[in-house]
């Protein structure tokens, strides 16, 4: 019998609200929360309007001897752990040693610190760059951090990926308890508003260059011109589902089947065959057919090639049944948060399940493709079965098949 | 019936070495390939060493490929290349689905991140770049994504593919991660290794500012001293492994050579301090003990230990006593030893590049040596194969990796054929 | 700050603070004498403090420096090189 993986806790700090609570309101409420980039002066810089965490400081849920060797991305991934870790009412000393592992997924790592650091490498000289920088800039910080923090001496992973990976990492964590591990913290979280970090990604043209924040992502319109990045994240807490009702855990949702594909970056149109294969690999292994499936977390990446490319992939896999199948986007109204985004939009998924509300896509009035695509209203829905997508830059596609507990 | 992983090709760039054959040359002489920094100018830094390929990227790479490549990805192409070559591995519309890339990388691009940093903020003037001054493909390098990307395009991959970061153990774990795409069905055939080229200021001031590495600056064919008294931190270096696994049934379909399996892995964190290390070393131990289990290989079955033996003070004592507690009295009859020695520590290709060395070390049933042990530690007790390779039959061997963030990761190695 | 200038407590608490992120204050380390473990200042923190001492001193403290197991010690052995630097 195969162990399987179930969502017991989920911790998020997205532009749209902290918490699971704030986050899943603004989500029903369609809310567009991007705005003005305000992290550094974005004047004159192609990127102005982007998904900024506001008004919550995640160092103030950390130590100040964490928080000074440890860039904001990090930072993310402690608090959103800690929110997880709450709703989960899981207190990681009370499993056996090397039974609870982490693993977190990062496109940016730690940016800012690291370019604070090295533009003191050379406007001052090398022994001007401080201890840490050693320990904060590089992707594998957030897992080592969290590991010191809660005591975790399972597997520790650490993917370098985008959107797409996102999910892998997910998928990760689920094979880390495939393989005995009873516990696992598992998310992504990124921090990319840095001068030079954006600087590096004007060149690949998928970013809205919009001034307007109501028309800078607008996946699947026939006004998509890119997509608004953002900061932020989430980490759930993944628990073995035979031991995590032994403890008394309630299963927000399960991971039920992942599938991943890689047909290279530009140009899109090759990622829908590759989405397709990787949706169908997850519903294979989530022994699932096409027609359990009651509603679709889309990438999404507001790139008319990439959209077209998506939505055909949807009807390879659907068919006729795409007519009436719920497509929403709601990171639409926070941005996308690299690695960040697959975790947020699979917590989003479990509370679907959960609540039988599928969340609208934000900022959307209708859409040029055939997809019956959610706006303006939160849409009822029975269904068990949520399927989430992501692509990355880099050429992924990958597929995550969630499921109601108990199915 | 459980899925097997076969080692049916290995590529390498290393310090002293580029590809599997000049590679096995250089460990098997004992030759040291630490020099002082000729990839920039190091005056003003603490540590001036470094172990640096000398790799002529023109042989192996389309001109298009170099312009279009940093140097670590450039690494790990050449060393995808002659490990296709080797397993003669081709893809076709059927077999791309089920082909999957697992790499590793600790610190990605930083090389061309940081000349072009430079460049964008006029030498650190400016918190703010100017971004016209960049490349425009700079969001190649921004992450070390593209490196698998890059990978699967050479190799025809359209399965999973992904690239793995954990420090210093990116290496072995971007191999453990791919033996279970295998062992899951997940995937028939895995291209998986390891490329880094960190030599660059950033990265040694980094090591610098943490007194990592090693400041025998007067003395850098010397200054890599894993397990000797005298050791002072490891010496930076640059390089590329990949291995091509294969799941046994089908390499023997296709009449492949089996040259070994990867039939274990497993991979804890320490809990304990981003770079400080315990002295009994319980959580590599753990490490090796789980991946054995996977392996169905008995401590005292152990061969080889090929080290992670970095050369700093605490890493060699924390690994001496983890070695001694995973596989008891037996510790004391294996044969370990540490080719940072010779080819230096390359974050995370380096583990990549040991797995290469354990593989190549089967082949010839010849141990690489430990060079420049000349100063036994009472902390480090065990036979380290000082200077001088040594002939042992190897049947399973075992490689250890440690890295920031307390990862501690072990992965078995045994022989192509399943004793029966 | 001239190589001559002595170093306080209270500039050693504020370095301890900003660099390390250990609170702590010149009343503290006068009156507990805390060591770095009682401040939970690893040996990352404390490299960190040492670096941004002998920038701000403008002298090399050195690698006795780096071993230093308390606030206290530091102090005596900063204000023993200023003064023989003097």
């Amino acid at each position: 019998m195969t162990r399987r993986t179930v969502v017991t806790g989920m911790g998020v700090i997205a532009p749209s609200g902290v918490g699971v609570d704030a986050f899943w309101r603004s989500a029903l409420a369609g809310h567009g929360a991007l705005g003005r980039l305000s992290r550094y002066p974005a004047d004159g810089y192609p990127l102005t309007v982007a998904g900024e965490v506001r008004g919550y400081d995640p160092a103030s849920a950390i130590d100040t001897r964490v928080t000074v060797q440890t860039d904001r991305f990090t930072q993310f991934a402690l608090a959103a752990a800690d929110l997880a870790l709450e709703q989960a009412r899981l207190s990681p000393d009370t499993l056996p040693p090397y039974s609870f592992g982490a693993v977190t997924a990062s496109a940016a790592g730690g940016v800012e610190f690291g370019q604070r650091e090295i533009e003191r490498l050379w406007s001052r000289g090398p022994g001007h760059v401080g201890p840490y920088q050693s320990i904060a800039w590089f992707y594998a910080a957030s897992t080592g951090q969290l590991s010191i923090r809660h005591g975790l001496k399972g597997p520790c992973g650490v993917l370098v990926a985008d959107e797409s990976g996102g999910l892998d990492a997910l998928a990760h964590a689920a094979r880390d308890i495939r393989y005995g591990t009873t516990a696992m913290l598992a998310g992504g979280a990124e921090a990319p508003f840095a001068p030079f970090s954006m600087a590096c990604q004007y060149g690949h043209g998928l970013l809205s260059e919009a001034d307007d924040p109501d028309h800078a992502y607008l996946p699947f319109s026939d006004l998509a011109r890119g997509f608004t990045p953002a900061e932020g994240g989430a980490v759930l807490v993944l628990e073995e589902e035979e031991a995590a009702r032994a403890r008394g855990a309630v299963p927000q949702a399960r991971i039920a089947g992942h599938g991943t594909t890689w047909t290279g970056g530009e140009p899109h149109v090759h990622s829908a065959e590759g989405l397709a294969k990787a949706v169908l690999g997850a519903l294979d292994e989530a022994g699932c057919a096409p027609s359990d499936v009651g509603v679709v977390f889309a990438d999404g990446l507001a790139h008319p090639a990439a959209d077209r490319a998506e939505a055909d992939a949807l009807r390879q896999v659907f068919g006729p049944a795409l007519d009436s199948l719920p497509v929403t986007v709601p990171k639409a109204g926070f941005g996308r948060a690299y690695a960040g985004a697959a975790a947020l939009d699979v917590t989003l998924a479990a509370l679907t399940l959960r609540h039988g509300l599928v969340p609208p896509t934000p900022y959307a009035t209708g859409t040029a493709y055939d997809l019956d695509l959610v706006t303006g209203a939160p849409r009822p829905t029975d269904t068990a079965t949520a399927l989430v997508l992501a692509r990355g830059l880099a050429g992924g596609n990958s597929a995550l098949v969630l499921r109601a507990p108990g199915h | 019936m459980t899925r097997e992983a076969v080692v049916t090709g290995v590529g390498v760039v290393a310090p002293g070495g580029v590809g599997a054959k000049a590679f096995w040359e250089l460990l098997s002489s004992g030759r040291t390939a630490t020099r002082a920094i000729t990839l920039f100018d190091p005056e003003g830094f603490r540590s001036r060493i470094a172990a640096e390929c000398d790799f002529d990227a023109a042989g192996v790479l389309t001109p298009d490929e170099i312009a279009r490549m940093d140097r670590y990805v450039q690494f790990g192409m050449a060393a995808t290349r002659e490990a296709v070559a080797e397993a003669g591995l081709e893809t076709d519309e059927e077999s791309s689905w089920r082909t999957a890339v697992s790499m590793g990388s600790a610190v990605g691009g930083t090389t061309q991140l940081e000349a072009e940093y430079v460049t964008a903020s006029e030498r650190g003037a400016s918190w703010t770049i100017d971004h016209r001054k960049v490349t425009a493909d700079l969001f190649r390098v921004f992450s070390p994504a593209p490196l698998a990307g890059e990978v699967a395009g050479a190799v025809g991959a359209r399965g999973p593919v992904h690239t793995v970061s954990t420090g210093c153990t990116s290496g072995l774990d971007a191999i453990g991660y791919g033996l279970r795409l295998i062992e899951e069905g997940k995937a028939d055939v895995v291209v998986a290794g390891a490329a880094e080229s960190p030599v660059s200021p950033i990265t040694v001031a980094c090591f610098d500012a943490i007194r990592a590495t090693s400041t025998r600056n007067d003395d850098p064919a010397h200054a890599s001293r894993p397990f000797d008294r005298t050791r002072d931190g490891f010496v930076l270096g640059e390089g590329a492994a990949v291995l091509v696994l294969e799941e046994a049934g089908h390499a023997r379909r296709r009449g492949a050579r089996a040259r070994c399996r990867v039939s274990g892995f497993a991979t804890r964190g320490n809990a304990y301090h981003m770079t400080g290390l315990t002295r009994e070393g319980l959580e590599m131990a753990e490490a090796i003990e789980r991946a054995l289990r996977h392996a169905r290989v008995d401590p005292s079955g152990i061969d080889y230990v090929n080290a992670h033996g970095s050369g700093t003070q605490q890493n060699d004592r924390h690994e001496t006593a983890a070695v001694k507690r995973a596989l008891g009295a037996h510790a004391h009859d294996t044969l370990v030893s540490s080719i940072k020695s010779m080819v230096g520590h390359s974050l995370g290709a380096i583990g990549a590049i040991e797995l290469a060395a354990c593989v190549l070390a089967m082949d010839h049933d010849t141990v690489p040596p430990t060079a420049n042990l000349d100063v036994p530690d009472p902390d480090c007790d065990l036979d380290y194969v000082p200077h001088e390779a040594r002939e042992a039959p190897l049947r399973n061997v075992l490689s250890v990796g440690s890295g920031f963030g307390g990862f501690q990761s072990a992965v078995v190695l045994t022989p192509g054929e399943r004793a029966r | 700050m001239s190589a001559s200038t002595a170093l306080s407590h209270e500039a050693l608490a504020e370095v301890i603070t900003r660099c390390a992120g250990a609170h702590t204050d010149a009343a503290a380390l006068r009156d507990t004498r805390p060591t770095f473990d009682d401040l939970d200042v690893d040996s990352l923190g404390l490299l960190g403090i040492v670096a941004e001492l002998e920038k701000t001193l403008g002298i090399q403290l050195g690698p006795d420096a780096e071993r230093c197991t308390s606030p206290g010690d530091l102090l005596a052995l900063a204000n023993a090189q200023l003064r023989a630097a003097a």
